[in-house]
Order: structure tokens, then sequence, then C-alpha cells
């Protein structure tokens, strides 16, 4: 082995207890010259660990009692304030979750409103469209009042002729083209043919 | 406390046990305040300032203590980082001094006669050691500071100044061999 870099020689020197690499070990047995570098450096080190920079034995015990004591008392007053970092205020409103909280639901709210505004109906347009509306119930019962004694609701109009509808009168109808997605009742008694409106008729 | 492991004292810190943590002061009190010494090149006032900056930010900021180090290291971090904040602001506001969060020129400590260094008087050897610290850059320094006088491994230099551990090597060894030279060129053997 070739003499080790000079950061590997401070650094074995100063080691923290990890043992060095093997061949480190080795390289210092033989080489006298790294061997004597490694002593000199630990000499060195050991020195300056042994003069602080700072004269340590001039603070006495005295000197920490009053420093402890100043902690004590800065303790004591940072817990009977809030926080003093945290001054109640406008400037920290956004640390309230609650209050943070609504903000943002308004603030999605408004964008949500600029982005999609809401139809501009008039009340004079709606209720032209309810008043057809209920005409048009009104028509529908006084039909089906006529054509059946059970007194159907229009609401219950479909799903009963669904429900009459027997599947297997569709047989013949596989050569038709699908059904639209879109369709009307009316869409459909025209696919039918006459024996199955007289049909339906019958159990209407 | 001596007891209490890692994960207890967490727990403790956690629910705000100030019992507990009248004890930590007492059992840091003196690193933190040495640090800042070191640091500050004997501040004493900018010192005490920073013991109890230190220890109250620790407290208000307890919950966020998760064990992963030791309560020392992470002590020792909160203070190194308030005590160059606070060094940088008093330079940038004095203006007159040099930076003594950089290692700048040191100033010429006359002429010695060349001898050993361990023969000097202590004072001679301390003066002779600031000055040699101080004209390291920053990393340099507080890397020197942390490892000589601190007591720490490398991994615990490493967590305190925020760097990789590596890195807290390659800067300690930089250090030492900034530090020789130093003394070297007053005259002094390490």
């Amino acid at each position: 082995m070739t003499c080790p870099t000079d950061e590997t020689l401070v650094l074995f020197a100063d080691s923290d207890g990890n043992e060095p690499a093997p061949e480190l070990s080795a390289h210092l047995e033989s080489c006298a010259a790294c061997a004597e570098r490694v002593g000199g450096l630990r000499l060195a080190l050991g020195e300056w660990r042994s003069i602080d920079l700072v004269d340590t034995s001039s603070y006495r015990a005295d000197y920490f009692a009053t420093m402890t004591a100043d902690i004590e008392r800065a303790l004591d007053l940072s817990d009977s304030q809030v926080d003093p970092h945290l001054v109640p205020g406008p400037a920290l409103w956004w640390r309230r979750p609650l209050l943070a909280a609504a903000l943002a639901a308004a603030v999605l709210l408004a964008v949500g409103l600029l982005r999609n505004p809401p139809q501009t109906t008039t009340d004079a347009a709606l209720a032209s469209a309810r008043s057809l509306e209920e005409v048009a119930r009104e028509l529908g019962r006084s039909l089906l009042d006529e054509e059946s004694e059970d007194g159907l609701l229009d609401e219950e109009t479909s799903l009963t002729f669904l429900a009459a509808w027997d599947l297997s009168q569709a047989d013949g109808l596989d050569d038709l083209p699908p059904l639209p997605l879109t369709t009307t009742l009316a869409d459909e008694f025209d696919l039918l043919s006459t024996e199955q409106v007289d049909s339906l008729i019958k159990r209407l | 406390m001596e007891s209490l492991d890692r994960t207890q004292l967490t727990a403790a810190l956690q629910r705000g046990d100030r019992v507990l943590f009248a004890q930590l002061v007492q059992q840091h009190q003196r690193s933190v305040f040495f640090l800042a010494m070191r640091l500050s090149r004997g501040d004493e006032q900018l010192s005490r300032d920073m013991v109890q900056k230190s220890f109250l930010q620790a407290w208000s900021h307890r919950e966020s203590f998760r064990g992963e180090a030791s309560f020392k290291t992470w002590l020792l971090r909160i203070a190194r980082n308030l005590t160059l904040n606070e060094l940088s602001r008093a330079w940038r506001h004095r203006e007159l001094l040099p930076d003594p969060t950089d290692g700048g020129s040191p100033a010429p400590l006359g002429h010695v006669e060349a001898q050993a260094f361990e023969l000097l008087e202590t004072d001679e050897k301390r003066v002779m050691l600031q000055e040699a610290v101080a004209a390291l850059s920053r990393r340099q320094r507080e890397v020197a500071i942390l490892r000589l006088y601190h007591d720490l491994s490398f991994a615990e230099v490493a967590e305190i100044c925020g760097i990789t551990t590596n890195n807290a090597k390659v800067n300690f060894h930089h250090a030492v061999r900034g530090i020789k030279k130093f003394l070297a060129t007053q005259g002094v053997a390490a």
C-alpha cells in the first residue's frame, strides 16, 4: 500500500472509536514516516483540545445558576403569553383552520360562479313553462281517465307499459334496426304492428 | 432523567413536561453557552442571549423533536443556527468589525520565537489557537469547534451543521491543516 493521503491520516489520528481499515493499520506498522505523522497529529490535536478557545474555568456554578434562573423566567413568561410570535391579529388569520376553510370554500364558490354563471331565466319565462307543463299534465290525466278504469298517474304510465310488455312478443322485431337511445312512447308505438297495439289496448 | 431513553424523552417533551425540561436546561446550558462563546470569539452577552433563545426555541418547538438525533445534538443545532444568524446580523449592522462568520485574515500577532506549541504559556496558546481558528472558513471553524471542544462524533457534527458526515470529515481535515499552517506562520511548531 502506498502512503495514505493527509486526510486519511488526520481522520485516523482523530478517529472517533471506529476501527481503521486493516490495510491502513498494516501500513502504519511498516511505514515509519506515516506513523510519525500520525503521532505528531495526535499530539497536536490533544494539545489543542486541552487549550480551549474559551477559558471555561472562569465560569463557575453560580454563573450558571443565574443563567438557569433567567431561562426559567423566560420560559414562564413564554408559557403565560399565548405565544410572543403568534400575536393575534389579521396578519395571522390563516392559522385558524375554521376561518381558513370557510374562506377557501367561499373562494371556490366564487370561482365556480364566475366560470359557470347561472342561467338567466326570468321569472316570467319560468312561470310560463310551468303553466304549460301543468296543462300537459292535465291533458294526460284526462286521457288516461278516459282510457283506463284504474286511473293511472302519468308518472306510472311508462312503467306500467313496460311491466305489461311481453318480451316474447318482441321476437319478431329482431330484424328491426336498434332503437335510438333517446326515444318517445309515440315512437315505440309506431314500431308495433296492429295486432300488438290491439293486444296492448286490451291489456290496459 | 438519565434513565429516560430517547423515546421516553421525546414523549415527555411532546406532552410539555416542564420539570424534565428544567433538567435538560441544567444539563445542556454549559454546552450551548460555550458553543456560542467559541463561535462568537468570546462575546459573553451575545452568548447568554443565545442560551436563553435556544432553550426558548427548543421549548416552543418541542413537538418537532422526534428523537431521531439526541436532544443535545438537536439543541446545539438550534444554538448554532441562532448564533450564526445573530453574528451575521450584528456584522451587517456594525460593519466595523470583520465578519465573524467567515474566516478573514488574522491580525498579525507580532514576532514569536520559533518554539514548540506545548512550550507556550496557556494563555499564549489560547490566543494563538483563537487566532488560528478565527482564520479558518466559517464551515471549517464550526466543524473544528464542535469536533475538538464538544466531544461529538463526525455524524453528530454533520447533523448540527446540516452537512454530510463526509463533508464534516473533509472540513475537519482542512481545519487541522489550516491551524497547523497558521501556527507555522507564527513560528510555532504544532
